[in-house]
């Protein structure tokens, strides 16, 4: 890293920022490791990213979608006989117990983790950027560009998510890249809201007012000087968007109109336990779990993110 | 500033029905129609007609040239969007029946939800690193973190299957029964705000005009409530405007998991049946409460904050020098 910001240095001779940004970067994470809850979270979640990656290494994809019906319902820890579809079977251990098929609550959850942590991401991703864009410009420009951006805002907020969500889904064809553009795009409104609200309260202060008496221009006003200050209430709402998305999601498959069975996924999962809360409860514990553990843990980085980047706490 | 809101909102509405697959015309007729008839049918519906002017008739209203007249309907602007294809009432009547179920829940869990969030965030922040401050952060995480459905399919478990307090069926005619359902609407909300509350107001402790506040000897709860708790709203009204579409939301999932008898139970049936006029009549319905709730948030907004309410009036003010200039 060191001799990298050098090399950028001596091609820029005005460059300086590179080391800025650097010693910046190693500010933030002296101070985000303070916080032992947070560096907990991202520990949770890089298991779970882990999972989602090598989910084919601990249970194959035909295995946790095939149906082994005699194991039905098989509670957490008992080993159960499986049909090996070659007149075989192996005894087969179900650590969380087996769903109202017989399949390895465990490995769907497993396999389920990698459609959450993809719709988490990419959703948020997509929303923060563009909605802290058109927040900052309507809240900064004000006027005309203002009130386009946030009709346009309050028509996409006047739509509830899963129903625009299907909407969507359904005019587009069932694909997973037609849940995230509409997860995605019924997230940007409360980016955008909440950037023109910071913006509001910020862009006549004096210091605005400096950065524009020394000449810069308004890019560099919105950029350097307003966003900044900007960022804490943005960097909880993409903490809470993450939440919202992935529960988005699962709610979605939960109605049975996002991600089918016999595809892993959590909330299909549920709603496929909802049948049997009183006669198998195990099968709607863990998969909740499942997804209360990921969003606690994306929520907990995000505290740590946000006191970690708040400029006023910086002493 | 409404109108074209909902304009723009129905006509997302009604293309995103137009393009979607699925031949409404086939779903009403039996399945050995022949094609001729699947056109014929197209056009006594108004389906052969050009998207525009399809638009057109959902606002304003289509004459079928059928004798039958549950074809015709007078258009979205008179509250008539025809008929259902799969029980064949007005649609409008189902929704307007089912509406105020769906709106009692909601208004419960809205008021369960600030009565909680606003002094726990409150608490929490003018008590920061306290036992009580986290409490009230590991709660509203743990709230936060749980998924609505899951939550009521939980409750169901703990209070209607093991201890058989509360009903696991809920209905607007019986209070007990909606304990349940509101907690679990309630719960997501209560932690959003919780946590918007209190990190607003720890913002804002910090900020010069409290310290002149304490240091001119005022009463700390005075500080509080006074010099606080104004500004430090100001994005909590925010965040609870944005809460009224989750909790719509919420309430979609939360009547599946209780079987409540409310208008995401209708729009969810619609949407599997494909029921195009159904979808189509709640989602605007939605759309529409959803702006009226959306302009009163902005109302309250300049209202809590009057620097907002300033600018407005020396932004119209400057606009019309501008426009004085422009007449010179």
């Amino acid at each position: 890293m060191e001799k990298k910001s050098q090399a950028l240095r001596a091609r820029r001779p005005g460059a300086r920022t590179s080391k800025k940004q650097k010693t910046a970067f190693q500010e933030f994470w002296r101070r985000f490791k303070k916080n032992k809850l947070a560096v907990a979270g991202l520990i949770i979640v890089v298991i779970y990213i882990l999972m989602a990656i090598f989910a084919d290494l601990f249970f194959s994809y035909d295995f946790i979608t095939e149906n082994q019906i005699s194991n039905a319902f098989a509670p957490p820890l008992t080993t159960a006989e499986i049909d090996l579809n070659n007149g075989n079977t192996a005894p087969h251990l179900y650590i969380l117990g087996a769903d109202n098929f017989g399949r390895d609550i465990l490995g769907r959850i497993i396999h389920g983790a990698r459609v959450s942590m993809v719709i988490g991401f990419t959703t948020i991703a997509f929303a923060g950027i563009v909605g802290s864009a058109l927040g900052a410009i309507a809240g900064y420009y004000g006027g005309k560009i203002e009130s386009i951006i946030m009709r346009g805002t309050d028509i996409l907020l006047a739509i509830p998510n899963i129903l625009f969500a299907l909407a969507i889904v359904a005019a587009l064809g069932p694909s997973f890249q037609n849940l995230l553009l509409a997860i995605g795009i019924t997230s940007i409104p409360a980016f955008v809201r909440l950037m023109r609200a910071s913006v509001l309260t910020i862009k006549n202060q004096e210091f605005i007012e400096a950065a524009r008496a020394l000449g810069a221009r308004d890019f560099r006003i919105i950029v350097r000087h307003i966003m900044p200050n900007c960022m804490a209430p943005i960097i909880v709402q993409a903490t809470l968007g993450i939440a919202q998305s992935i529960l988005s999601a699962t709610s979605l498959s939960f109605l049975g109109l996002g991600i089918q069975p016999p595809s892993p996924e959590w909330g299909n999962m549920l709603s496929d336990a909802r049948s049997y809360i009183s006669y198998a409860p195990h099968t709607l514990l863990f998969p909740g779990l499942a997804i209360m553990t990921v969003i606690l843990a994306y929520n907990l980085i995000g505290d740590g993110l946000r006191d970690a980047l708040d400029p006023k706490l910086k002493r | 500033m409404i109108v074209p809101v909902l304009v723009g909102v129905t006509f997302i509405v009604f293309s995103l029905t137009y393009i979607s697959p699925g031949d409404p015309a086939r779903m009403i007729l039996p399945q050995d129609a022949t094609d001729a008839d699947i056109s014929h049918m197209r056009h006594l519906m108004g389906l052969d007609e050009p998207f525009l002017l399809q638009y057109v008739h959902f606002l304003f209203g289509f004459k079928s040239p059928s004798e039958d007249a549950s074809f015709s309907y007078k258009g979205l602007l008179a509250l008539d969007l025809g008929r259902s294809y799969v029980s064949n009432r007005p649609v409008f009547k189902t929704i307007l029946e089912r509406f105020p179920n769906t709106a009692l829940l909601a208004i419960l869990a809205l008021i369960l939800s600030v009565i909680l969030s606003i002094p726990a965030g409150i608490i929490s922040a003018t008590h920061q690193y306290s036992v009580s401050d986290m409490v009230v952060s590991i709660l509203s995480l743990l709230g936060l973190s749980m998924p609505a459905f899951w939550l009521g399919m939980i409750l169901i478990w703990i209070f209607s299957v093991k201890l058989r307090i509360f009903p696991s069926l809920a209905n607007p005619s019986n209070l007990k029964s909606l304990v349940l359902p509101v907690i679990t609407l309630a719960t997501m909300n209560t932690a959003v705000q919780a946590r918007m509350t209190r990190s607003s107001m720890l913002e804002v402790i910090r900020q010069d005009y409290i310290r002149t506040a304490r240091a001119k000897g005022l009463d700390e709860k005075k500080v509080i409530r006074k010099h606080a708790l104004n500004n430090a709203l100001i994005p909590v009204v925010t965040v609870i405007g944005l809460q009224v579409g989750q909790l719509l939301v919420g309430a979609v999932l939360t009547e599946t998991v209780f079987s409540y008898p409310g208008i995401g139970t209708i729009m969810v049936d619609a949407i599997q049946r494909k029921d195009t006029p159904q979808i189509l009549a709640s989602v605007v319905f939605v759309a529409i409460v959803f702006a009226l709730v959306n302009l009163l948030v902005d109302i309250v907004y300049a209202f809590i904050d009057p620097r907002i309410k300033a600018q407005y009036e020396s932004m119209s003010k400057s606009r019309a020098n501008g426009a004085l200039a422009k007449g010179k």
